[in-house]
């Protein structure tokens, strides 16, 4: 059984892609059925990310999760399994004994495809989020890439148009209105109006105007 | 095999008074939560994280005689603080050069007449107890405010299992994603604050100092030719007020909409420049704001609620005069 230490370094391996092939499948196994691992390994790359500035304004860390927990309620669907090379017609998929086998006989795959596609997910998850408000005052969408190695510029590169505001004798008017409702603003006590209301720096292009974002 | 209710009963009971328990559980932790500002002395350091920005500030909150007074500033950039003493909200905006002076409404918080309206809040909004959790090295215990519908936010709050005190907060979209967060990452109970360390560090002066629209009064149920036609079910008017600008001669018609949780303000003023017309949707963090043209008046809908709801009732304004 592989030591604790050994097991660390192996996983810190897998993170930095430096295993052998039989190595990279023995983590992904374990990844497959230790959830502190899956956990730490969606970790790491969200830190990775967050330093490499990968990351959008908003994503959802529980949709891989979710992607995950619906794989394995979803029923297996088994493809028919050639007996020999040359014998090409199919073990009947009726006999218990047959599906046993293949159930057993496929699951590491299975688990990588459910990590793959939960981890495709959650990419797609932080490109689909990450939405801008384009000149004609509607919102587009960043366009979805999933190769997390690309380079951040390249796959979150900023649609860069210049924010549509409201005129500027009405803004002022808009920060009034904003400042008088947060006297009004029932919902939670605490800090939140009130750091609303200092918590935009200088070089936010909204700072004190608020951007038009649909109609 | 005979079906036997006694069972069913053995299963079903005990749920529904755990749900009830750990709503009412999470109803007696908000209710210290709000209480627990009003006596306590604290001191602290909190991030505000909203449109993917990160922003860092202290906070000095203090209770005395006078009643609570607090003092909350950015501690990076130019100086930007807010004063609470009294019935005064001061904000000093150093690179802006302003002052805004509000009075404070902190007395008018929904925490406050819990549990009465809970039977009203329950329709749009499960309490539910959650996990415990550690804020800023101590000890929480979480409560989730979800709604019932599309049309207003959900709160997760991290309530200080000691003092109450309420050590993060975040307000939750109807996608279930945060829009808002407040999180302590640095708390200090203490016996006293000294009064310097409540004082503003800038001086306001040579600022331009905003004072808040006043208040001409209530309308009377009638009196006004504004009506909202269409809001999302649990809201109605819970104030209706004509509001004066020092520097205009037209007055505002200001209506506070409410379900009890959130709240939501609209405006109306008469159309002055062509070129100040405000339609459409934007949005400043949590906060949403609809502009829509009604008979030469302009009419704005601001709220922490979703844009959905916004536009709804921007688009309901209607002149009842006309009819």
């Amino acid at each position: 059984m592989m030591g604790i230490n050994m097991k660390e370094e192996k996983f810190s391996a897998f993170i930095d892609n430096e295993l052998d092939e039989v190595e990279f499948d023995e983590m992904y196994s374990a990844l497959s059925s230790d959830k502190d691992f899956k956990r730490r390994w969606q970790r790491y790359h969200i830190i990775s990310d967050t330093l490499q500035k990968h990351l959008p304004e908003k994503f959802d860390c529980k949709l891989a999760d979710q992607v995950m927990l619906k794989l394995e309620n979803e029923p297996a669907i088994f493809v028919p399994e050639y007996t020999s090379q040359y014998d090409l017609s199919p073990v009947s998929t009726a006999s218990n004994a047959t599906v046993t086998t293949l159930a057993t006989k496929k699951p590491f795959f299975r688990q990588i495809a459910g990590l793959a596609v939960a981890a495709s997910v959650m990419v797609v998850a932080v490109f689909v989020t990450q939405t801008f408000v384009t000149n004609n005052g509607t919102t587009a969408v960043a366009p979805v890439a999933s190769v997390p190695s690309m380079p951040a510029e390249s796959q979150f590169a900023r649609i860069s148009v210049p924010q549509p505001k409201a005129s500027s004798g009405y803004q002022s008017q808009l920060n009034k209105y904003l400042a008088n409702h947060n006297q009004y603003s029932t919902s939670v006590p605490g800090v939140m109006p009130y750091a609303r209301i200092i918590g935009y720096t200088p070089d936010q292009p909204q700072r004190h105007s608020i951007r038009q974002a649909d109609k | 095999m005979k079906f036997s209710y006694k069972a069913l009963l053995l299963v079903v009971v005990p749920v529904i008074s755990w749900a009830s328990d750990s709503s009412m559980e999470a109803l007696e932790l908000l209710k210290k939560m709000y209480s627990a500002p009003q006596t306590l002395n604290y001191q602290g350091t909190f991030v505000y994280s909203h449109d993917g920005k990160i922003e860092s500030m202290k906070i000095f909150h203090s209770v005395g005689t006078e009643g609570e007074r607090e003092r909350l500033f950015h501690l990076n950039g130019s100086a930007r603080e807010v004063v609470r003493e009294q019935n005064l909200v001061t904000c000093v905006l150093a690179d802006n050069k302003s002052v805004m002076v509000n009075k404070s409404r902190g007395d008018e918080n929904v925490f406050l007449s819990l549990p009465k309206n809970f039977d009203s809040l329950k329709n749009h909004y499960s309490f539910v107890l959650g996990d415990d959790d550690r804020i800023a090295g101590r000890h929480t215990k979480t409560v989730l405010v979800d709604p019932r519908d599309d049309f207003r936010y959900g709160h997760k709050l991290w309530i200080d299992a000691e003092t109450g005190l309420l050590l993060s907060s975040e307000l939750l979209n109807e996608q279930n994603m945060t829009v808002e967060r407040i999180m302590f990452t640095e708390l200090e109970i203490v016996d006293k604050i000294s009064d310097d360390l409540l004082k503003p560090t800038v001086s306001g002066e040579k600022f331009t100092w905003h004072k808040e629209m006043a208040d001409e009064g209530v309308v009377e149920p009638g009196a006004s030719s504004w009506a909202v036609t269409n809001m999302p079910e649990g809201f109605s008017a819970s104030r209706h007020h004509v509001r004066h600008e020092s520097n205009k001669s037209n007055s505002i018609e200001h209506i506070v909409l409410s379900d009890g949780l959130a709240s939501v303000s609209i405006y109306v003023e008469q159309l002055v420049e062509e070129n100040s017309k405000f339609i459409g949707a934007s949005f400043m963090g949590a906060v949403n704001v609809y502009g829509a043209v009604v008979d030469d008046h302009q009419v704005t809908v601001v709220g922490e609620v979703p844009r959905a709801t916004v536009k709804m009732i921007a688009s309901s304004v209607e002149n009842v005069d006309l009819f």
